[in-house]
């Protein structure tokens, strides 16, 4: 069911019509297509209630890390309280991502630990410095509205030939804990909050609809 | 670094230190697109905009970049608006560079293009695009200064992003795309879907043979819907149902403009019926139906047999994603569901006109004729 909503949603194209360049193609379709090649083949349409009876909207919360338990403490925030996997047709979307940036020490210190390290057959571990830049996204219908940045420097050993990627350790576990930072920041963004306002107006209680 | 094959005039030294204004499509900046060539997806906008810093910086001795979105009050003596274009051809980028060159009054002394080649491939592709940028820059960068820069000539006058004529910033050769849209009154107000006009710092209207300038009057990203005053005055428009409810089963019809580069320019007219009250978990205020729509439908209205508005086009699902899936969905659309145009008109206020019982058409050639002159395409441009 998830997983069907998920083509469903992320399969939802606009219908304006781009001037095209030759063998261009939009770029939320190359995420959709994406998608699409994680679901199964016997994908069928469903049409799903909709609409969530709320004073707050439903919000799609995508993220890099530990979905469920940052989407868990973000939901204690009223405002997100209809965080909601499933209800991918919503056009608001608070996506969660992170990179990393080198620093001019890292690169160079980095530039070393990489010689040692091959000098020495990877006996000696690769040592790097970046900053981790963790991002919290909130667009509607893929229109920035606003967006929150946090970063941390780290330095990471690894061994040549066991080289893993993605967040783990201490990295990891400030990544998670941004989620604090941004719920603070969040309460007070005066765009979000208009979004929320906009919602109200048109489908909130107080908004009823007239005729 | 003066380009080899370009020669500035004895005497003129580099920089000249005019301060410039850079403007470029955010459209251009921002475009990520896919070359078969290579099998590698291109974000041309970074390269692109460090060759422009470079070039600007050696020949103007500053630049500043024009956003139209959120401008700045920098200053800038003469300014550019630039119109990149970039074409694929046995692993070569050809880069077109059209400008127009003014001064601090909006006065045009120079345009033009001017065009070059360079390699393309999958590991050095962003090489590819700067080079190809910075050679164009060079090019155009010369051929202005040897034109505008003659002995005697100063730049004493200063604008900036907030001040200057957005009219001489836009390019109007192609829209960057369009949409339909469609009169909800006499006085020439138009709903379309707010997708179409996102970005635009110029939206014409192309209607009854006449091209119109329109101006964004009110916006729901949330909705997806926009609102547009016209000069147009018309008693083509289409009266609003009286009653908030759409009809699970009733036969709809919608008129467009959808794939503008290859069908003629007349509204296309489609029918079907409302297929679901509902629409995707999660989306708001939308419903689905069946008469088929295109890209370029984008804004179009949603009309019953009798010629009441009841929505507006907003989407549809992607076949093409679903079809590799083995899965082909059949016109599988939704709408903006007409009681929330409703709250959007009045909470912007505009005029909507209600369906009155005397307004039923003869018949349903007469609401289809009535629809078809109702709408217009809308056009985009940056």
């Amino acid at each position: 069911m998830r997983i069907s909503n998920m083509i469903l949603a992320f399969s939802l194209v606009a219908l304006s019509q781009p001037s095209a360049l030759a063998g261009e193609q939009d770029a939320e379709a190359a995420i959709s297509d994406a998608l699409v090649q994680q679901a199964p083949a016997e994908t069928t349409f469903e049409t799903v209630e909709t609409e969530v009876e709320s004073n707050y909207p439903p919000i799609v919360f995508l993220s890099e890390v530990s979905k469920d338990k940052l989407a868990e403490r973000i939901r204690t925030n009223p405002m997100f309280s209809e965080l909601d996997q499933d209800a991918l047709g919503s056009p608001i979307i608070l996506r969660m991502r992170y990179y990393q940036r080198g620093t001019a020490g890292g690169a160079a210190a980095g530039m070393t630990s990489a010689i040692l390290s091959g000098s020495t057959l990877g006996l000696i571990p690769l040592v790097s410095n970046n900053d981790l830049i963790v991002v919290y996204e909130f667009n509607v219908h893929g229109i920035p509205v606003a967006a929150f940045e946090y970063s941390e420097n780290f330095t990471d050993v690894q061994s040549l030939y066991n080289t893993d990627y993605g967040l783990k350790g201490e990295a990891l576990e400030w990544a998670e804990g941004t989620v604090e930072q941004f719920m603070q920041d969040v309460a007070d963004n005066p765009e979000v909050k208009a979004v929320i306002d906009e919602y109200q107006y048109y489908f909130g209680a107080a908004g009823e609809v007239s005729e | 670094m003066q380009a080899k094959d370009a020669q500035l005039r004895k005497g003129i030294d580099i920089p000249v230190n005019v301060p410039l204004g850079i403007y470029v499509p955010e459209v251009r900046l921002k475009e990520r697109f896919f070359i078969d060539s290579v099998s590698a997806w291109m974000t041309p906008g970074d390269d692109m905009r460090a060759a422009l810093v470079k070039a600007g910086n050696a020949y103007f001795g500053s630049v500043e970049f024009i956003d139209a979105e959120q401008p700045s009050e920098n200053e800038f003596a003469v300014f550019m608006s630039l119109a990149p274009a970039w074409e694929f051809d046995a692993g070569k980028i050809e880069m077109t560079m059209g400008y127009r060159f003014y001064d601090a009054d909006g006065t045009l002394l120079k345009s033009g293009k001017e065009s070059n080649s360079k390699q393309l491939g999958p590991y050095h592709a962003a090489t590819g695009f700067y080079n190809s940028t910075l050679k164009a820059m060079q090019l155009v960068m010369v051929d202005t200064i040897n034109s505008v820069f003659v002995e005697g000539r100063e730049f004493t006058g200063r604008s900036n992003a907030v001040k200057v004529d957005r009219d001489l910033l836009v390019n109007l050769d192609k829209p960057i795309r369009t949409g339909t849209a469609f009169f909800i009154s006499e006085s020439g107000q138009l709903l379309t879907a707010a997708h179409v006009t996102n970005g635009c710092l110029k939206s014409q209207l192309n209607f009854a043979g006449a091209v119109h300038d329109v101006e964004i009057t009110g916006v729901s990203e949330l909705l997806d819907v926009a609102m547009l005053d016209s000069d147009v005055s018309t008693k083509r428009f289409l009266p609003m149902r009286r009653s908030a409810d759409v009809v699970l089963g009733e036969r709809v019809a919608t008129a467009g403009f959808p794939l503008a580069n290859l069908l003629a320019n007349s509204a296309n007219l489609t029918v079907g019926n409302v297929s679901s009250l509902r629409a995707l978990p999660g989306s708001m205020g939308k419903f689905q139906f069946s008469a088929p729509v295109q890209p370029g439908s984008s804004g179009g209205p949603l009309i019953s047999e009798r010629g009441e508005l009841i929505g507006m086009t907003t989407g549809t699902l992607n076949v093409a994603a679903l079809a590799e899936r083995g899965v082909v969905p059949q016109n599988v659309n939704f709408a903006l569901s007409g009681e929330y145009i409703v709250k959007f008109v009045e909470r912007h206020n505009g005029d909507l006109r209600w369906f009155e019982e005397d307004e039923t058409q003869p018949n349903i050639a007469a609401v289809n004729e009535h629809l078809a002159e109702s709408v217009a395409q809308l056009a985009c441009y940056q």
